[in-house]
């Protein structure tokens, strides 16, 4: 292997010359020709016979007290079949668990509402339709309150949105790292600006669904849904409903229409139609969101950000500190994703050399829908405010940015590099990349490019100013499991942690060897378009040196399979890998010792060769519908498999301080440069994407097809948080936002051609190298966007200290230049 | 986002349409769908009766002779679109009609039920206000003809009875020979399939287009979402009208469409941006409806 | 070849008016007697069981319920089934009933012009309406086109690259 040289591929395949192994090749997905006819089974595609329909109402209040609920002509309504309050459900089942103690979230609202599009109460009958009117026949009376959606004004807690708790602000912390005074007392510059995140979210073409079963006879519930992680947060459901996880099995069909980190949380949902599925005596009770709801109050918005941003740096361009803090305003619960907040401490200088960084957050609750995880968690406004305040000191100085961070980035001599928040990069040629996405841009300042001094020029003087910038941003990848509970672990107690403490979660993977021959692998995680079924079977394929085709992929449920991470974080490609390898290993051992037993010989007498079993002497072989045949008889034993893969920053000695402090640990660091080509018409505030050169590396591509696809959509939806989504609230808590004319996804007409090259560095620390890579262009597009206009807007002198970057933004900064 | 319950009606003309209008209470017309689905959805609409006049063929036609263009009110946006008659004739309308959302929603919305629904950020209301469109309105008690400007009332609201139907919206050709007259429809709309944050639609005529620097002779200008209404600015026509084009006057009449219009904070656009838009838009309409003049 | 398929959930609807519906859809004749409520969308879904109409949005923005009726595009989220009665309607089931694959769906495979699916079916009618009428449209054409449907996942540009590799097989054929 080249160690960490980055070598550029060629993504072309060609299908005839790559007989021998299936992984690194852009396979065709197999997951396509079910979706592309129109045969895959979606979670709204699934309505059991006798299946009822459940709806929500929904609070059109952002603060009130709940007076009353009635209920009663819905009730009596010939055509319903069951109505739950908040009331009725706190009878019988829990509240939802939080992601911070103290806190008691119920999945209907009880005495209070604290957002807009909470769900007050739940209604079933024969179909949506009669659900929508007999919602209608429900009054709810309130006593409204005053609703804070500023975050800013949330924290000084002149309203408490949970008496319980006392305070907005639930959870904070501060890290100091190196010798931060020092940096900021002797640095000869120090700048310190605020940025602003806008709230955003992965939206996700499929909305959330769920088709929940009760069975009497066994006091166990079915529920189907397209919950993410539904082997790591099961507990969610089955602990609100009160059952053990044993009892609750949740199911994810295997075509989900996107999640991208929304669909972790859909818990309430799944809940709510589990209870109304108990109390009608196990008929099966569906939901299925709509955009409205999904909008409103689907629980699913993240990040929403305010940042006061220090930095010191010398008059050579060194950086010396930096100064991270941040208000994140969680919505009404602190959910699941708390340590959303925490995540950038992996990548917590971005591609810098710097010692000394302080990082302070503050977690703030409001009167809005509680945030969920969305592709990049946390880090994509940590990268943008970054590289925000980066532009601002090069500016300080009259230093091209460029040259400013240049100067100032890891070196590839420092790999791996370990942050002073402790976490590690593994390989990459940071340099490298920045020069190369700048000579892959030099080009269009050729004549007729679109950075053609001239043309630039003449385009100024009509009032459209390009720009381009160079930026270089790491994607932390394979995320451990153990930090992930920091906030509701005893903080003081972790300096003096053991190493022995730690608990991670292993990626499982099993399989078993039918009577055809077909081995069947059995995924313990959910997939939400990323290829997994594809990618498994190339992993497989080459372990057991079979074909694709001889392959079949299968989902467990969360009872079969054991509590695990899965896919988020951008962890498969790793996890997957590791686990395929050692499942194939595995098999090959439990078949060479059937295949032994059968001919009763030693092991050493047989070996397992692609895809049989045969005596080393070359007499006689087994096939593997052979050996299952025979494994048959003898009480199915040795055809199947089952393998736990650990996770690879266990065995790395050096990650054990942030495994013992739970600092994020995410051992692989996929790396992009990128330079989106803007135009900004300084009139009217809008800005154009001209082009988007990329320059991306996750280390050996598993799939080369993927990797590019997880590339462009990922960049798509960086572009949108850049220029695009957003949503606002008004002061009294009513979302602005609720419809997709508002919600502005980007369409064909809002992406432009992006060329996008790939190398491949491999990560030391992963079987085949790969490195995470499910989240990248939603990380660093939107700094590289803002970056860019900033460029654009250098003779202003302009930096973009809000995103989305809105034409009417644009507006406030340039009009009074 | 489910309809509360309706009956259905699918008359075949004008006539028994109207009668049903006139019959039946709580009764909506639906025609392209496109925007009434969406409130009824919401349940914001919960009429009992559904009038479905998509069986109104007498409705679809586009036609012009030397005096007027007359578009049936049941045109879909891709007929206007599309229309050879409206590009030679009244070229704004098809360059109006190819903004609105993408064409999936132009093979089912109409003109007439984007006139009856009068949202002011509306693409054809702007034009029908600024050119003089005449909105042609039946009834059981007969038909009537109503100038635009007067039609559009406030935010919504419009001169329509409840049981009218619109038939018919109506440009007489008199004031824009297209050989002396340039047309443009310019607005900003950030995605796709959004309503614009505002758009301008304006015309030009000239006295002689060969000449050095021909006379203006006629100016319409007018604003769409700048107004609880769509807004035409009439200052801004007399002071274009009676000298040559000049870049200092498009200057001048910037700043009055800025100080004219009368937008409301929205989401992404606040008052004082809009008013920034209806400026910088109404140079750039006018800009190009000029230069169109001149070829 | 008319197969005959009737479907009557009055039970549903219990006291309700109801109406009466024939129409063709993927050359089958269905006869149903449905609410005027019911929209086209869930009609075909629910009662048709064509799934693949997919409902991102119920208002007109998502592209995801695009189907074609009597040889037009529409979003079938915004018209109601009572008024298809008479008419012909095509999905992506009509598209392919021995499992083999069109010329636009063997190219969005190709090109991985799709990652979770959601979208697919819609743009693969769109796509097929372009090219019908426009057998080699320039990007341009294509972004125009396909800008009635929303991808959430591939960002687009596999997508063009698969009604390009569309064209020429059709182009081919
Ligand atoms: C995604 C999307 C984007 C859009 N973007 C734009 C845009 O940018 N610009 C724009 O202008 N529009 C836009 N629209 C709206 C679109 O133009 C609608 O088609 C139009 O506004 C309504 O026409 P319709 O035929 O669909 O009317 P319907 O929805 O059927 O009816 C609308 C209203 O008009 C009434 N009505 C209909 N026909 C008549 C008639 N003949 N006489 C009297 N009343 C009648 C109805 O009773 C109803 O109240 C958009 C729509 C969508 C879905
Ligand atoms: S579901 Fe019809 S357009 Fe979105
Ligand atoms: S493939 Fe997921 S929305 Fe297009």
């Amino acid at each position: 292997m080249s160690g960490s040289k980055a070598s550029p591929v060629d993504t072309e395949i060609d299908e005839e010359t790559n007989e021998e192994t299936f992984t690194g090749k852009g396979l065709d997905r197999v997951e396509d020709h079910r979706i592309l006819t129109g045969r895959a089974e979606y979670i709204h595609d699934i309505t059991p016979e006798d299946c009822l329909e459940m709806g929500l109402l929904r609070t059109t209040h952002a603060h009130a007290e709940i007076v009353e609920v009635d209920a009663v002509a819905a009730e009596e309504h010939p055509d319903c079949d069951l109505v739950l309050t908040g009331e009725d459900i706190a009878e019988h089942y829990n509240p939802m668990p939080c992601g911070l103690p103290g806190i008691s979230e119920w999945s209907l609202a009880k005495d209070r509402v604290h957002f807009v599009g909470e769900p007050v109460a739940l209604v079933v009958a024969s179909d949506r339709y009669v659900v929508e009117d007999l919602i209608d026949l429900i009054d709810v009376e309130y006593d409204t309150l005053e609703a804070v959606s500023d975050p800013l004004v949330a924290r000084t807690d002149d309203t408490v949105l949970h008496e319980e708790l006392g305070t907005n602000v639930p959870d904070d912390d501060e890290f100091v790292f190196g010798d931060v005074s020092d940096a900021f007392d002797e640095a000869d510059n120090v700048i310190e600006n605020q940025y602003s995140w806008g709230r955003i979210s992965g939206v996700p073409l499929e909305t959330a669904g769920v088709v929940a079963s009760y069975d009497a006879e066994t006091d166990t519930f079915d529920i189907d849904c397209n919950i993410q992680l539904h082997t790591l947060v099961d507990d969610t459901v089955y602990e609100t409903l009160g059952y053990d996880a044993d009892d609750v099995a949740l199911n994810v069909p295997p075509d989900v229409g996107g999640s991208f980190g929304t669909k972790i949380a859909l818990h309430r949902y799944c809940a709510l139609a589990a209870m109304a599925s108990h109390q009608l005596d196990g008929q099966p009770v569906k939901y299925v969101e709509d955009r409205i709801e999904n909008l409103q109050g689907g629980d699913m918005h993240s990040s929403d950000r305010e940042y006061l941003v220090r930095i010191a740096y010398d008059d050579d361009g060194t950086i010396r500190g930096l100064d991270i803090n941040f208000v994140d305003d969680y919505g009404a619960y602190p959910r699941y994703p708390v340590n959303q907040v925490l995540k950038p401490l992996s990548v917590l200088t971005n591609a810098y050399d710097v010692d000394a960084v302080r990082y302070s957050y503050e977690l703030v609750l409001t009167n809005k829908t509680s945030q969920t995880a969305y592709r990049g968690f946390g880090v994509d406004p940590h990268l943008y405010a970054l590289e925000s305040v980066v532009d601002e000191a090069a500016y300080d100085l009259s230093m091209d940015p460029y040259d400013f961070r240049w100067g100032n980035l890891i070196q590839p001599e420092q790999m791996p590099y370990k942050l002073p928040s402790k976490n590690i990069y593994d390989s990459g040629d940071f340099p490298e990349a920045q020069a190369r996405i700048k000579e892959l841009v030099e080009e269009e300042r050729t004549e007729g490019g679109l950075l053609d001094p001239e043309i630039v020029e003449q385009r100024r003087e009509n009032g459209k100013y390009r720009g381009v910038s160079y930026t270089v941003h790491i994607e932390p990848g394979v995320s451990g499991a153990d930090w992930t509970d920091r906030q509701r672990s005893d903080r003081d107690a972790l300096d003096d942690r053991d190493r022995a403490d730690v608990d991670e979660l292993p990626e499982h993977l099993r399989c078993e060897v039918g009577d055809d021959g077909t081995v069947t692998v059995y995924l313990a995680t959910d997939s939400s378009g990323q290829g997994h079924q594809t990618i498994a079977k190339q992993l497989l394929a080459d372990e057991l040196g079979i074909l694709p085709s001889e392959i079949e992929v299968e989902y467990l449920d969360s009872v079969e399979a054991p509590t695990e991470y899965g896919s988020a974080a951008s962890r498969m490609a790793v996890m997957l890998s590791g686990a395929a390898q050692g499942l194939g290993e595995t098999l090959a051992d439990n078949l060479e010792l059937l295949a032994a037993d059968h001919w009763n010989v030693e092991t050493s007498a047989v070996a397992y060769q692609d895809g049989a079993v045969e005596m080393i002497d070359g007499n006689d072989r087994l096939t593997r519908s052979e050996l299952a045949e025979i494994d048959a008889n003898f009480g199915d034993r040795l055809a199947q498999a089952s393998y736990n893969y650990q996770h690879p920053a266990t065995d790395v000695a050096a990650f054990d301080e942030a495994f013992v402090r739970k600092y994020p640990v995410y051992p692989t660091a996929a790396f992009a440069a990128n330079a989106p080509i803007v135009e900004v018409d300084i009139e009217t505030g809008e800005v154009e994407i001209l082009k988007l050169y990329s320059l991306r590396d996750c280390g050996t591509q598993l799939n080369p097809t993927i990797v590019e696809g997880q590339a462009q959509g990922g960049l798509a939806q960086g572009i949108g948080a850049a220029l695009l989504e957003e949503f606002p609230y008004d002061e009294s808590g009513q979302p602005q936002a609720v419809t997709l004319f508002d919600y502005l996804l980007p369409s064909t007409k809002n992406i432009p051609e992006m060329q996008i090259e790939h190398s491949e560095t491999p990560s030391p620390f992963t079987e085949t190298g790969a490195k995470g890579t499910g989240e990248g262009g939603m990380i660093d597009g939107p700094a590289s966007i803002a970056t860019a206009i900033n460029r654009a807007l250098e003779p202003m002198d302009v930096v973009v200290d809000r995103i989305p970057a809105t034409p009417n933004r644009i507006r406030d900064y340039v009009r009074d230049e | 986002m489910k309809p509360s319950p309706f009956e259905y009606h699918r008359p075949s003309t004008v006539e028994e349409a109207v009668d049903l209008l006139a019959d039946l209470s709580d009764a909506e017309l639906m025609a392209g769908n496109q925007s009434l689905s969406i409130i009824m959805s919401n349940r914001l609409a919960t009429p009992d009766h559904i009038i479905d006049i998509n069986g109104l063929d007498e409705l679809q036609y586009i036609d012009s002779d030397g005096d007027a263009v007359e578009i049936g009110a049941l045109s879909r946006h891709c007929d206007l679109e599309t229309s050879e008659i409206l590009r030679e004739a009244f070229p704004i309308l098809p360059e109006a009609a190819e903004q609105i959302a993408g064409p999936v929603v132009r093979n089912r919305g109409t003109i007439g039920g984007s006139i009856g629904e009068a949202d002011p950020a509306g693409n054809y209301p702007c034009v029908a206000v600024a050119l003089d469109g005449e909105v042609e309105i039946a009834s059981s008690d007969g038909r009537r003809t109503i100038g635009a400007e007067e039609y559009f009332i406030a935010y919504m609201l419009t001169d329509l009875e409840e049981d009218e139907l619109i038939t018919d919206i109506r440009f007489s050709r008199d004031a824009f020979p297209i050989s002396r007259t340039g047309m443009a429809f310019l607005g900003q709309k950030r995605a796709a399939q959004t309503w614009p944050t505002l758009s301008v639609a304006s015309s030009i005529r000239v006295d002689d287009p060969t000449a050095d620097a021909p006379t203006v002779e006629d100016v319409r200008i007018g604003l769409a979402n700048a107004a609880d209404v769509p807004i035409r600015i009439e200052a801004i026509e007399d002071e274009l009208e009676g000298e040559p084009f000049t870049e200092a006057a498009l200057d001048t009449v910037g700043e009055m469409a800025y100080e004219n219009v009368e937008p409301q904070d929205e989401m992404h656009a606040d008052e004082r941006y809009k008013r920034e838009l209806a400026r910088e838009y109404t140079k750039r309409a006018l800009n190009t409806a000029n230069s169109r003049a001149n070829t | 070849m008319y197969i005959s398929m009737s479907i009557n959930n009055s039970d549903a609807n219990r006291d309700r008016p109801t109406q009466e519906v024939s129409l063709a859809v993927n050359d089958e004749e269905v006869t149903a007697d449905i609410e005027p409520r019911l929209k086209l969308s869930d009609f075909l879904r629910n009662d048709v069981d064509l799934n693949s109409v997919r409902i991102g949005c119920e208002h007109g923005v998502c592209g995801a319920c695009t189907i074609s009726v009597d040889g037009d595009l529409v979003k079938s989220c915004m018209m109601y089934a009572v008024q298809t009665d008479g008419s012909e309607i095509e999905t992506v089931e009509g598209l392919s009933d021995d499992g083999s694959l069109d010329p636009v769906q063997e190219a969005f495979h190709e090109e991985h012009a799709l990652q979770c699916g959601f979208c697919t079916s819609g743009f693969i009618m769109s796509t097929r309406a372009l090219l019908q009428d426009n057998p080699d449209p320039s990007r341009e054409e294509i972004t125009e086109q396909l800008s009635s449907n929303i991808c959430r996942c591939t960002g687009y540009q596999n997508i063009y690259e698969a009604v390009e590799t569309a064209a020429e097989k059709m182009e081919n054929d």
